[in-house]
């Protein structure tokens, strides 16, 4: 791998170009597989295309730029706390919005600190939401009948399923 | 196009595995309302490999202690949990267990609690004693079926623990009639529902275990003083039970001069004891140490190769602390009823200011110690615990 290089451009799954620094790109192995061909082949011209929308790849390569420091080097105890807190800001998202690609992407991408966090994030926002809501975004009908509904709430007095 | 409209919005169709991965980092309490989502998600969440899965997570992920309040002899029990969090929330009696005069947790394992219950004639006087099964995230709560012994009131001590190799939980109950030889020891199985009687082994002859119980690894441990009916003369021992092949075995502890006292607890799912000793003469006179000791190998095999390994020696602690102690993350988690308040002190020792009572817990990283105070709750007992949505009818 020649040393020069120091960043490679991706396309996302919409055609749009990301620059993306090589320590980076280390947090994801297919990342890394990619960069290496990058790299290796004699056609460098080619920029691999990352199966992730725009929106949601701008999200995860500044994920992966934040924590590549500490993922190459590793890092004191207050980098660490720093780093923590970082992570919950950017977890700052609606489950409508992004999360789930988020989570689809980290998965795809081999990237298991950031997939444990989204998972962990929608975790945190179920919790506080009603049956409606958790069938809304996972796209999920109500499939009891209401003698099954009957029994369920026979079984488990004041579950609700609204 | 149509469907999101309706929808109001584009989430990404997650694949199962993914939701998996969300559901298990939920706390049983969820976890129960969202059966009511679909027919999938409540056979997923009530599956038996979500509910290792969910299980495992929380094993390693939230590890909660259960605080249970010191009481005179027929109060109700008093459980609350406090979380990786520090969060502390009361676990509400079911109701079987309100009506109870006096209800004693033997252990917790995987979410379930095992318990003691005592009938009196008169108090302090246990006319019979039986045993549940509660798991208080799910609250589902089960009687054990009375035992060919139950009615003799003098069992010595209960034991409660999982086997990975049978995938079952068992129960061990031994008896000593009155006497202070162990005559009988009878197993439940909760795969089986049911009771049987199996071979004392190397408890023949031997009385007073004595101790609470821990669990580890598929093995029950007791500690205490082994009585030999024909030497005559006190030893201690730590005694184990082999969950799957059903035999105990004699563990020899470690050598321990100057020990005031030891107790047995579990440290990265092996058997620990953790001892109290003194330092020596005054001005030390109001101190302790505390070291962790590892059984390392040798557990039920018998070779009789026991290798212990002290892993933790603690700066000196002030005499206010009182076993029960157990492990908790990387603290040691032990009770105080000092009047003082605990405080690190610039040459290492940890003092202890007036006035405050709960639990003391020392890092076995860092060497630091920390109080906390839960209120109303002193010097009580102390259980590890993790919540979840093991089923105590579906084993």
């Amino acid at each position: 791998m020649s040393s020069s290089v120091e960043a490679i451009t991706v396309l996302s799954s919409d055609g749009d170009e990301f620059k993306i620094t090589v320590s980076a790109a280390k947090l994801s192995k297919p990342l890394n597989w990619m960069l290496e061909d990058v790299c290796f082949s004699d056609d460098c011209d080619e920029v691999p295309t990352i199966e992730v929308n725009s929106k949601t790849l701008v999200k995860v390569i500044e994920y992966c730029e934040k924590h590549a420091p500490r993922a190459n080097s590793g890092a004191s105890d207050s980098d660490a706390e720093e780093l923590k807190k970082w992570d919950i800001e950017f977890m700052k998202m609606d489950v409508k919005d992004i999360l789930f690609h988020i989570l689809m992407a980290a998965n795809y991408l081999h990237m298991e600190g950031l997939y444990d966090l989204a998972c962990q994030t929608a975790a945190d926002l179920m919790k506080g939401m009603t049956v409606s809501q958790i069938r809304k975004i996972f796209h999920i009908k109500n499939d009891f009948s209401s003698e099954e509904q009957e029994q369920l709430r026979r079984q488990h007095p004041g579950c609700s399923f609204d | 196009m149509k469907k999101e409209m309706l929808m109001g919005h584009d989430t990404p169709y997650l694949p199962e595995e993914i939701t998996t991965d969300i559901l298990k980092r939920l706390p049983v309490k969820s976890l129960i309302r969202f059966y009511c989502v679909s027919k999938q998600w409540k056979n997923l969440i009530r599956s038996p490999s979500f509910i290792a899965n969910h299980l495992h997570h929380s094993t390693q992920n939230r590890p909660s202690l259960l605080l249970c309040k010191q009481r005179k002899t027929g109060e109700p029990l008093h459980l609350r949990l406090m979380d990786c969090e520090m969060q502390v929330q009361e676990i509400p009696n079911p109701p079987l267990i309100s009506s109870l005069f006096g209800v004693m947790i033997i252990g917790s394992c995987n979410g379930l609690l095992c318990g003691v219950i005592n009938e009196y004639d008169i108090p302090w006087i246990v006319l019979r004693s039986s045993l549940l099964l509660w798991n208080p995230a799910t609250r589902e709560i089960k009687v054990l079926p009375k035992t060919r012994t139950s009615e003799i009131p003098n069992w010595d001590c209960n034991g409660f623990g999982f086997s990975a190799i049978v995938n079952d939980y068992k129960i061990v109950q031994t008896y000593n009639a009155g006497n202070q030889f162990i005559r009988a020891v009878e197993v439940f199985s909760l795969k089986t529902g049911s009771w049987k009687e199996i071979e004392l082994g190397p408890l023949e002859g031997a009385g007073f275990i004595t101790g609470r119980c821990v669990s580890a690894n598929g093995y029950i441990f007791w500690s205490g003083s082994l009585f030999e009916s024909l030497k005559h003369e006190n030893d201690s021992f730590i005694v184990s039970f082999d969950i799957a092949m059903e035999v105990f075995t004699l563990i020899p502890l470690p050598p321990l001069p100057n020990i005031r006292s030891f107790e047995l607890t579990v440290y990265e799912n092996k058997v620990a004891i953790l001892t109290l000793s003194k330092i020596g003469g005054y001005p030390n006179y109001f101190y302790f140490l505390i070291d962790l000791w590892v059984l390392e190998e040798g557990v039920g095999s018998s070779t009789n190769s026991w290798s212990w390994t002290k892993k933790f020696s603690s700066n000196p602690c002030p005499s206010t602390l009182a076993f029960p102690g157990i492990i908790w993350r990387n603290e040691i988690v032990i009770g105080s009823f000092g009047k003082h308040r605990l405080r690190n002190t610039s040459v290492g020792k940890y003092e202890i200011e007036q006035e405050n009572l709960g639990q003391y817990l020392i890092n076995i990283i860092t060497n630091k110690g920390r109080m906390i105070a839960i209120p109303g709750c002193r010097f009580g007992n102390v259980y590890n615990h993790v919540e979840s949505l093991l089923s105590i009818g579906n084993i």
